[in-house]
């Protein structure tokens, strides 16, 4: 299993080196491969693929879409509100930091969201700290601490539904349903 | 589809603009993070497209979703990156209220009980 | 439409560099200096479609992952030597 992974990420850098070239050639697929190769020697495998099957990312297709289109439409959003915000002149910014405590103890999905908080209308990522992790969000318009940390925790709840390993969806399941 | 590419192209500027006007206008260190974070992801990935749409070739394409992948993920956590800094070393007053401030002295009360 | 967006693109990197000269701390010019970059990353791109050529993305994929290690860096300098 592990083998095909590597050849597949193998393929994808060979793939970005002919597409940077501009010009599909024999001779610049196998440069691709060495490039590649030497690449992987020297950063060394990331220790993602010696997860066992618990750990495994599961996706599942629709909710990973779905997921997608929410986060695009989150970021189109926010820019709106930006625009909003910069045409009224009322001043409706009270900046704050609100305490999200995550449920998953994954680093990679506490990675997701925190950028897709980031791209998120009128918050911030600020820290992360602990495990579980907990994090800090910075947020322009802060007038209800309980709303804005229920929204945040929605965004993990999708994204762990969309593309997370069984270990994270049977931590979210338990600590939805208290 | 020279049209379409145009109007993205369009669009996308409208946006980085946008962000400008934000940068400038606000009044606060942070608000003004907000704007140069979101609006110019948004922007770039419109203008990429309609560099793309423009350029019908395969290999502009590729580098295309590439560049938009990258862009997005290292424009967020650029924005974090600075932010923590911010938070850590300008400390600019907030108005409202601020869990993480209450997380670290609970955290250094404990320290300082023990 | 080029031109439109052209103009777009210069007013955006005026307002950038107003905030580059007031900016009384140094993260606002930190952020507006990231804001310039985008601006520049875009106008390579309506440069590649104005002129039909893909040979000037490439310039775009490089500034945008160094821009953002600039960045990075600008803000440990922040953390260490202070607004």
């Amino acid at each position: 299993m592990r083998a095909v992974r590597i050849s597949g990420v193998l393929v994808w850098l060979m793939m970005l080196w002919v597409a940077l070239w501009h010009d599909i050639t024999v001779a610049n697929v196998v440069a691709g491969f060495a490039v590649g190769a030497v690449v992987l020697l020297i950063a060394g495998l990331p220790r993602v693929w010696d997860r066992d099957d618990e750990h495994r990312a599961r996706i599942n297709v629709f909710r990973t879409v779905h997921f997608v289109g929410f986060v695009l439409y989150k970021l189109v959003e926010a820019n709106l509100y930006l625009a909003w915000e910069i045409v009224t002149p009322q001043n409706q910014i009270n900046v704050g930091v609100v305490a999200v405590p995550l449920r998953t103890e994954s680093t990679t999905a506490a990675m997701i969201v925190a950028n897709v908080i980031t791209l998120t209308p009128g918050t911030i990522t600020i820290e992360s700290l602990g495990s579980p992790p907990i994090l800090y969000v910075n947020v322009m318009h802060l007038h209800d601490v309980e709303e804005v940390r229920r929204d945040l925790l929605h965004i993990e709840e999708l994204s762990v539904r969309a593309f997370g390993s069984a270990a994270s969806r049977a931590q979210l399941a338990t600590k939805v349903s208290a | 589809m020279d049209v379409v590419a145009g109007v993205f192209l369009v669009v996308g500027a409208l946006f980085i603009l946008l962000a400008a006007v934000g940068v400038v206008r606000f009044h606060d260190t942070f608000s003004r993070m907000h704007a140069a974070a979101k609006a110019p992801a948004l922007g770039l990935l419109c203008m990429t497209i309609g560099a793309a749409l423009a350029i019908r070739t395969a290999q502009a394409t590729v580098v295309v979703i590439v560049i938009t992948v990258l862009q997005l993920m290292s424009g967020t956590v650029g924005a974090h990156i600075l932010g923590r800094s911010v938070y850590r070393r300008v400390r600019p007053d907030l108005r409202g209220p601020d869990e993480l401030a209450e997380a670290e002295t609970e955290t250094s009360a404990d320290d300082a009980a023990r | 439409m080029i031109t439109i967006a052209t103009i777009l693109l210069s007013l955006a990197a005026a307002l950038f560099m107003v905030r580059l000269f007031l900016g009384p701390t140094v993260p606002d010019r930190v952020i507006a200096l990231d804001g310039l970059l985008m601006t520049i990353l875009a106008a390579v791109l309506l440069s590649a479609a104005s002129d039909d050529s893909a040979v000037s993305i490439d310039t775009v994929l490089v500034v945008a992952l160094l821009g953002f290690i600039g960045t990075g860096v600008l803000a440990r300098y922040i953390e260490q030597r202070g607004g």
